[in-house]
């Protein structure tokens, strides 16, 4: 098992010097930043129309730094997003294309710790971004709010485990699809995983037989990413259970492990 | 050595390797019915034109091809095993390497999946980087390197390994004179120390040089297996060498061969290869220097 640490240390480092990386990275910097800012715009609007109803400047305040959480949570979890199609989707047709996997394949590395390697890299490039990203945000709602609330954490950890869930979808593909393919599929999968909520809606109200069934089973296979998205109930300071986060964990683990099941099936009779 | 008497290393039994479309349709017989048996601590080369076979029967060989047919054992076991694994060494065509790790990286990183402790992986790669002379250029990225020195580092996996079986692709192509030799001078140390090597190789000169036996491949079928010895070998003709002959002395073995009922094709002085010419020549410019 100690290869997978191996393997996964070498997909890190091959992921985080890819600038494509970087280029969101900076990208969701100038975005968290921006939200803050438009936020002091607004707030000056706002506090003279919410003042005239009756609402004090403070709440005005903290009505407005709850949406530049959400925003900013938000921008996270689509930045980050979209750097893990770019670095995950590539990871198994690299190293094919490349052809590093030939040597690779004539060390004692099992097929499967392969895999594991890659998706375990995949998972430290997830915490590297979202560190740096929330960092960036914990730091621009301190200049401009003077908090730091630690209830945002939770939000985070669901960010973590939806994009751990969409990085095993990633390698999972990467072990038989081309890289572009792979993109595409995994990004309209994860739009499709917000509206999972109306898949099921629609399989309940459809009384055509096929179409209730293909719907029921659509919904059954595209993960719920709706599900990990807590950034209004943090905005709001509602509070989020940990039994809930639990529950998270737990769904994020179960999708991994079928994802990552499957994309070592499918590698491990590949032909190189 | 008789063959009855070593340890067959890599066994193949009509090993047949087929490429078919996605439909299921053959388009090419990469490999038909091969039956190989390679012997401990020799040098093995396997020859032919573009698309005999040569390549498939590596990937085969180690494991990361199977087989549409017949079968391949390399120590007796199927090479997608992964207990056999340490005991193979493969430096492909081309050095494929991580371009953004440095040669000390690139070694470390191999070195660990082999499982070696720190100790053990420092001497080693020090060993290693030392005798590919890659030492100087140890902390420089990979990306960065020339091709002849890919194929040091690529050699330098190989070696750090130190496996009993051998597999290289052209382990002299993209080499200069100078490295070609150390390349081969490396190979043959391989020999002394008891590892098997296979190899291909388009240089038949390189081929003819180190190698003790060899297989042609031609569209998948293998047309001859023998020792380099008995293939060259043009049994009805024989050399004499021999040094301070007079003009007398060779009138006289003209006659005598003559006398003896043989056909002198030619008495003349031997002809030094122009590798070990240009050798020579790069050794005693730099010793002068």
């Amino acid at each position: 098992m100690k290869n997978v640490w191996h393997l996964a240390v070498i997909s890190y480092k091959d992921s985080i010097r890819k600038r494509i990386l970087w280029v969101f990275l900076i990208f969701s910097f100038l975005l968290i930043f921006t939200s803050v800012a438009l936020r002091v715009m607004s707030l000056e609007r706002s506090s003279v129309y919410d003042r005239t109803a009756g609402l004090e400047a403070a709440d005005v305040k903290a009505t407005e730094e709850k949406m530049t959480k959400d925003m900013a949570i938000a921008s996270i979890a689509i930045f980050a997003v979209l750097i893990l199609l770019f670095t995950a989707s590539g990871q198994i047709p690299e190293e094919i294309e490349g052809r590093t996997l030939y040597t690779l394949l004539t060390y004692p590395v099992k097929r499967r710790h392969f895999i594991l390697g890659k998706f375990l890299g995949q998972v430290l490039v997830i915490l590297t971004i979202v560190t740096v990203m929330t960092a960036i945000l914990y730091a621009a709602l301190f200049v401009r709010y003077k908090t730091f609330d630690l209830a945002m954490l939770k939000g985070i950890y669901a960010i973590v485990i939806q994009l751990s869930v969409l990085a095993s979808l990633c390698v999972m593909l990467s072990a038989f699809a081309p890289v572009n393919f792979n993109i595409i599929f995994c990004f309209v999968l994860f739009l499709a995983g917000h509206t999972t909520g109306y898949i099921s809606t629609l399989a309940r109200g459809t009384k055509l037989l096929p179409a209730k069934w293909g719907l029921t089973a659509l919904y059954a296979i595209i993960p719920n990413f709706e599900y990990f998205n807590l950034s209004s109930e943090l905005a709001l300071k509602t509070d989020v259970s940990y039994a809930y986060l639990f529950s998270v964990t737990l769904y994020g683990l179960v999708y991994i492990t079928s994802m990552l099941t499957i994309g070592v099936a499918a590698f491990r009779d590949r032909q190189i | 050595m008789d063959s009855m008497d070593r340890n067959v290393v890599v066994k193949t039994v009509d090993l047949t390797k087929v490429y078919r479309t996605f439909w299921g349709k053959t388009y090419v017989r990469a490999l038909n019915k091969v039956n190989l048996e390679i012997y401990e601590g020799e040098i093995f080369a396997l020859l032919g034109p573009n698309g005999s076979g040569k390549t498939t029967t590596m990937k085969l060989l180690l494991g990361i091809m199977f087989p549409t047919k017949g079968r391949v054992e390399v120590f007796g076991k199927s090479p997608r095993s992964v207990e056999i694994k340490k005991d193979i060494g493969f430096m492909p065509e081309e050095s494929y390497l991580y371009r953004f790790l440095n040669a000390d990286e690139t070694l470390r990183f191999y070195a660990n999946l082999m499982g070696l402790d720190r100790k053990t992986r420092k001497n080693r790669i020090d060993e290693v980087l030392q005798m590919v002379g890659l030492t100087e250029a140890r902390r420089r990225r990979t990306r960065e390197y020339s091709k002849g020195m890919s194929r040091r580092i690529g050699m330098a996996q190989v070696l750090l390994k130190d496996p009993k079986l051998v597999i290289l692709d052209e382990p002299t192509i993209g080499l200069d004179p100078m490295g070609a030799r150390e390349m081969k001078d490396v190979i043959l140390d391989l020999k002394q120390r008891g590892k098997t090597v296979i190899l291909s190789s388009h240089l038949l000169a390189d081929v003819q040089d180190i190698c003790d036996r060899i297989a042609i491949l031609h569209r998948g079928d293998l047309i001859r297996t023998d020792s380099v010895e008995n293939l060259l070998t043009i049994e009805d003709t024989w050399e004499i060498v021999a040094k301070n002959l007079t003009d007398q002395t060779r009138q006289k073995v003209r006659q005598v061969i003559q006398e003896g009922g043989g056909d002198l094709q030619k008495i003349g002085h031997p002809r030094e290869s122009l590798e070990s010419l240009f050798l020579k020549t790069i050794k005693e410019k730099e010793v002068e220097k």
